[in-house]
């Protein structure tokens, strides 16, 4: 990784951060819905990321990549909107080699592997990484999409986000294996692991992972092994089935720190370069977020969007109705 | 309800909630006990202390009236009671029938409650086109066809996917549109 790099991926780290601090913030006061954060899982995201051309490669996402998301070409806007309840606001651009963030545990993965499969199947060239946790390795997508990625073999970098806890479940409870990398076996091809607090080590690691994929080598997991600092989601209370210490150690091994230390070391990163970055951060959210509050809000009609093609006449009923409904007294 | 072998009870009251899940469990075929998420910590109610069971197939009319029967099951009850509190200010005067139990169907509760006043509006929160109403309306029509003094409507969901929370009212059935649809089957 050059040192440009190295800035660049501290820069969305504090991004990511403070991303997560202000929708957690905008959740409390009920302008969101529900919110996920990143916290504590950004080396793995955002290294991981780093190997990946938003020119040419696809993301699939699950529900904790939104630095990947944003450096890959998603408006900020597009994700406030995403948790701001604006769909429509919230789509991915045209052109933006992105699928939409994804919450039913594992099933982005046989869609990924279909990707795969077709971006080698048009042979202009190009990789897919896919983003699961070590919950979703114990699904049967993640199985069935192992199988066919290994006999297609695809193009495909299977990022397996191992953050310690799928909600409450921690991962000595989620499988008896030592190692979820090592199911790659099962499937005729190689799985690494790596830690995933160091960013260099991922983004290494998947820079071998995307040669290989691009040279006809096919599908290549990374056992990424972080820990999930936050909640689960605004929803959780983790205080409930984990230790203060625990969560005091992780701390310690906080991937931010960490690239901040080298970053400084190497001459590259100081407390004014951060002070500044983090004003422009501060005024790039507001910016966001101030968009998407202007937005006119969706009414009844947003419902009936992106069902059909063309509503078939029982819903455009239906949709007359709604908005009928909507109309104050 | 398309599963043979399996049993289906919801409850809307916390009553109901202990004694159709003693029953469950004690039941011999597999049963599916659907609570209303929608309304935990929501509603409050007395609950028998002791071995309290309600027998499964068994509805329950929570409110008495004249000229018209809301059928519903689940959260959607307690939107029929709001809109029968609404209605009986205008002067209409609604039965609210809670089925308890989709599978096994209280067939006889169903046509007595219908018979009484020979109109009906069937409200569930899962979306209107195949709906298990449709199944009620079927069996209500086949049933007690002489009965009925008009057709029979159905206040539910929108046949589109589940929106995000913030449009949810535009998408659910609500005390409003059950209202509207009584009304109007009131006057048919």
């Amino acid at each position: 990784m050059s040192l440009d790099q190295v800035v660049e991926a501290l820069r969305l780290m504090l991004l990511s951060r403070a991303v997560d601090d202000r929708l957690i913030k905008l959740q409390r006061m009920g302008k969101v819905g529900v919110y996920g954060p990143v916290h504590g899982q950004e080396a793995a995201v955002i290294g991981s990321a780093m190997a990946l051309d938003p020119q040419r490669d696809w993301i699939v996402p699950a529900s904790r990549e939104h630095p990947a998301m944003l450096r890959h070409g998603l408006p900020l806007k597009n994700m406030f909107a995403t948790y701001m309840g604006n769909f429509d606001a919230a789509a991915v651009p045209d052109g933006v080699r992105l699928l939409p963030r994804q919450q039913s545990i594992g099933a982005q993965l046989p869609h990924a592997v279909g990707l795969a499969w077709a971006v080698k199947l048009r042979g202009t060239g190009g990789v897919v990484a896919v983003y699961f946790g070590e919950g979703a390795s114990s699904e049967g997508d993640f199985h069935e999409a192992s199988n066919l990625a290994g006999v297609m073999r695809v193009p495909l970098v299977m990022l397996l986000i191992n953050n310690h806890y799928a909600i409450s479940t921690p991962v000595h409870r989620q499988t008896a294996a030592a190692e979820l990398a090592a199911r790659a076996e099962g499937y005729g091809f190689r799985g690494f692991v790596v830690d995933g607090n160091d960013l260099l080590a991922v983004y290494a690691t998947t820079v071998d992972a995307v040669n290989r994929a691009l040279a006809g080598g096919g599908p290549t997991p990374i056992e990424c092994r972080t820990y999930r600092m936050g909640f689960h989601n605004t929803s959780d209370n983790p205080k409930e089935y984990r230790d203060r210490a625990e969560v005091d150690a992780a701390e310690q091994r906080d991937p931010i720190e960490r690239l901040r230390r080298y970053a400084i070391r190497e001459g590259i990163w100081s407390a004014d370069q951060e002070a500044a970055e983090l004003v422009e951060i501060r005024s790039a959210i507001d910016t966001a977020q101030r968009q998407v509050e202007a937005l006119p809000r969706p009414g009844a009609a947003a419902i009936f969007e992106h069902v059909y093609e063309t509503l078939p006449p029982r819903l455009q009923q239906q949709k007359a109705e709604a908005l009928d409904d909507a109309r104050p007294n | 309800m398309q599963a043979p072998g399996v049993k289906i009870v919801c409850p809307a009251f916390p009553d109901d909630a202990k004694g159709l899940l003693l029953e469950a469990i004690r039941d011999p075929d597999p049963v599916l006990y659907l609570e209303p998420q929608r309304l935990y910590r929501k509603i409050r109610g007395p609950v028998p202390a002791g071995d309290h069971t309600v027998p499964f197939g068994l509805s329950r009319l929570v409110r008495e009236g004249e000229d018209v029967v809301l059928v519903a099951w689940s959260a959607a009850v307690h939107l029929c009671l709001a809109a029968a509190e609404q209605l009986a200010a205008e002067g209409v005067s609604a039965s609210v029938l809670d089925l308890r139990t989709l599978v096994p169907l209280d067939v006889a509760g169903l046509i007595a409650a219908v018979q009484k006043s020979g109109k009906v509006v069937v409200v569930h929160e899962a979306p209107v086109t195949g709906g298990f109403g449709a199944e009620i309306v079927a069996t209500i029509q086949q049933e007690a066809f002489a009965s009925l003094d008009a057709p029979i409507r159905r206040v539910a969901s929108r046949d589109t996917p589940y929106p995000p929370g913030s449009l949810e009212d535009h998408f659910l059935p609500s005390v409003r549109r059950i209202v509207a649809a009584t009304r109007a089957t009131v006057e048919y």
